[in-house]
């Protein structure tokens, strides 16, 4: 027999202990690898969401709550930056792309976000590529036509100022004016149109045609709905596994002619100078030279910002990460118990196998090779502790994945890599270690004095 | 051939040393079948642990071809019982959680050849327990445990073979078969064989008595 044979045999002869000193290992592996998965999960779809531009301008504020309100709809809006600036920075060198975001209503707890066609056009989401359409398809709406109404807008208001001033108490009348030409302009133009994402086709029920009516006001329920901006649903996402998902795009000037949208979202910071400013620009730029460019030409401005999303959710990450490894020192702990059991269990199995040991003493058998063996018990448990940790942390993730790839669009692979084979081994050695002590006992048994005596 | 010169072999525990051996003179030369006899706690045990290197003397010269034991580092003694050594403990020691087959391939197991598997199963069959070679000790009779021992002791072609009371715990009639397979085998192939024994009659079939008493 070889050594190998001889320890599964040893085991196999305690089936008992084996098996739950195996499962207590295999909980603690399992754990571990789990909450890695997780987080590698975790972190790369939010990476993910957040590479869909590669600078974001915005209110001045802070540079994660932009990140986290514009990307992922968290939070409410920190206020608006300035019309022009979406203007100044289609001439800037060095912008490959630019959309432009208005945010403010909602239907049915998820987001209607006012953009241009370059949304559809331009956007790249990682592993992913350009936006593709489950049904239907996108609306025209592009950045010039967004200018000329913005410059409608603008005169609109100016005109309703005017309005207001002369005939104070027909103001109302006014306002119903002015609405009612933009909101025409934009139904002639046929922008009372939307896009929704895969999330929001399969929770609202809406789809190809549907009609509906955003509600003014993030909140869910919130709000009152739009009657006169009854939208129609003109194409269906496919599901990118980023927010993008839980989105409704229309186009911005739907949102700019929606009744009390005027003169209401605006920043503390600066944007407050242009009441129909903008909430987001997601910018691409050429990389290297003309990005830095880009952003500090932003930087120098008192009414925006930019950030990189990118960076953001990688510092977000840092605070996260500490929280996961903490988690992971748990598991780590939970496989030290678990190593400690393993001692426990084959220490308490020596004194019975004394015989055992001298008679493969008297065989031929090493002190060493005895300390091999009583070792190398410990360790295949702890190995295959491991593995059967791992085989159902892989087992319990794919199941989970279609799940986690839905919310998240990473698909986590349960395949073991690099690092969990590091661990595997780590785990293996450290149960080895543990054998140590039980195999010392074995190593020092005196061969002759075991077998004179009889059974 | 087996040279042992003024050996001394006592034991000692809380400082009081019991002398247990002392053999100023033995030789045994090659293939030659020897009877150990001698009373109970004489040290027939002993003299054989010492010749398979599993005891040290504490001094004198156990020398088995050539080599002197006495010298030799642990690990080297462990290397020579394992290949040249094939050793019938006193009451077998078959290992409860080995099968027959598996008991036997142990005894070649740390000589470091390969194929011991193919013949602990010929030793087993020629044995008569071709039928048995699957089942456990705790399923086998005594008469069948010896023959499980005796493969174990012979496989690899050991030079030496010692057997500590093969014959003990059996009757008559298996004792007399086990007795002639040892001789039978160790004389086919050509080893020295030490046997300890308190039984006469079955010291007679051999081709040497050594008493154990009048060594010293
Ligand atoms: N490990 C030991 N420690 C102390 N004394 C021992 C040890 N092993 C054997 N002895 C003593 O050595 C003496 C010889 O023992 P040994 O086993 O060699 O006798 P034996 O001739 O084989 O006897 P038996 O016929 O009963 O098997 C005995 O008195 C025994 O008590
Ligand atoms: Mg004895």
């Amino acid at each position: 027999m070889r050594l190998p044979a001889l320890v599964l045999r040893n085991l196999k002869r305690r089936p008992l202990a084996t098996a739950l000193t195996t499962i207590s290992v295999s909980l603690g592996v399992g754990l571990f690898s789990a909450v890695g998965a997780l987080r590698d999960a975790s972190e790369q779809a939010f990476h993910r969401s957040a590479g869909v531009c590669d600078l974001l301008v915005g209110a001045k504020g802070s540079a994660l709550e932009l990140t986290l309100n514009a990307l992922y709809h968290v939070g409410a809006s920190a206020g608006n930056i300035p019309y022009p600036v979406y203007q100044d920075l289609r001439q800037t060198k060095g912008v490959k792309w630019s959309v432009p975001m208005v945010v403010g209503d909602s239907y049915r707890g998820f987001r209607v976000i006012g953009v241009t066609d370059d949304l559809f056009q331009k956007l790249e989401v990682p592993d992913f590529g350009k936006l593709r359409f489950a049904e239907g398809g996108g609306f025209s709406f592009s950045a010039a036509q967004l200018d000329d109404f913005h410059a409608e807008v603008v005169e609109h208001a100016a005109a309703l100022a005017e309005d207001e001033h002369d005939h104070d108490h027909e103001a109302d009348d006014g306002h119903d004016h002015h609405d009612h030409d933009l909101a025409d302009l934009a139904a002639e133009n046929g922008w009372f149109v939307a896009v929704i994402g895969s999330k929001v086709a399969s929770e609202t029920g809406l789809k190809l045609n549907s009609t509906f009516e955003p509600a003014h006001n993030l909140v869910e329920g919130g709000g009152d709905a739009h009657d006169e901006a009854e939208s129609k649903v003109v194409g269906v996402l496919e599901s990118t596994g980023t927010p993008l998902d839980r989105a409704i795009f229309i186009p911005a000037a739907a949102f700019y002619a929606i009744e009390g949208h005027q003169a209401t979202e605006q920043s503390s910071f600066g944007g407050a100078l242009d009441p129909h400013g903008l909430s987001a620009i997601m910018v691409r730029t050429q990389a290297g030279y003309y990005h830095l460019q880009v952003r500090s030409k932003i930087k120098n401005r008192l009414d925006a910002q930019a950030v990189e999303p990118v960076q953001e959710i990688r510092k977000l990450f840092q605070i996260v990460g500490n929280i996961d490894g903490a988690l992971r020192m748990i598991a780590l702990m939970v496989v030290i118990v678990a190593l400690t059991g393993v001692l426990v269990a084959i220490y308490n199995t020596m004194g019975a196998r004394q015989k055992e040991f001298a008679v493969l003493r008297a065989l031929g058998a090493k002190r060493r090779t005895i300390l091999g063996l009583v070792t190398a018990e410990s360790a295949a448990i702890s190995l295959f502790g491991g593995v059967l940790g791992m085989v159902v942390a892989g087992v319990g993730v794919t199941l989970a994945s279609d799940q986690i790839q839905e919310i998240t669009g990473v698909a986590i692979s349960p395949l073991p890599d690099l690092q969990d084979l590091q661990f595997l081994l780590a785990i293996t050695a450290m149960g080895a270690l543990a054998g140590l002590v039980p195999a010392a006992r074995a190593y020092r048994t005196e061969a002759a004095r075991h077998l004179s005596s009889s059974l | 051939m087996i040279r042992l010169q003024n050996v001394h072999k006592s034991y000692r525990k809380n400082g009081l040393v019991t002398p247990v051996l002392d053999v100023p003179e033995l030789e045994i030369p090659v293939a030659q079948r020897v009877a150990l006899v001698g009373r109970s706690g004489s040290g027939k045990t002993t003299l054989l642990n010492l010749l398979s290197g599993l005891v040290k003397a504490d001094s004198g010269l156990v020398q088995v071809d050539d080599e002197d034991l006495t010298t030799m580092s642990e690990a080297a003694c462990d290397r020579f019982r394992a290949r040249s050594v094939g050793y019938m403990f006193q009451s077998f020691h078959l290992l409860d959680g080995f099968t027959a087959v598996e008991n036997v391939e142990l005894g070649a197991s740390f000589a470091g050849r390969s194929g011991p598997r193919k013949e602990a199963e010929q030793l087993l069959v020629a044995l008569e327990l071709g039928e048995r070679l699957h089942h456990f000790p705790g399923e086998l009779s005594i008469g069948q445990q010896a023959r499980v021992a005796l493969a174990r002791a012979l496989i690899g072609s050991p030079k030496l073979v010692l057997a500590d009371e093969p014959t003990g715990a059996l009757d008559g009639e298996t004792a007399n078969t086990i007795l002639d397979l040892l001789l039978k085998k160790s004389l086919e192939q050509g080893v020295t064989l030490v046997v300890a024994t308190h039984d006469l009659e079955v010291a007679a079939a051999f081709d040497r008595i050594v008493r154990v008493e009048d060594l010293q």
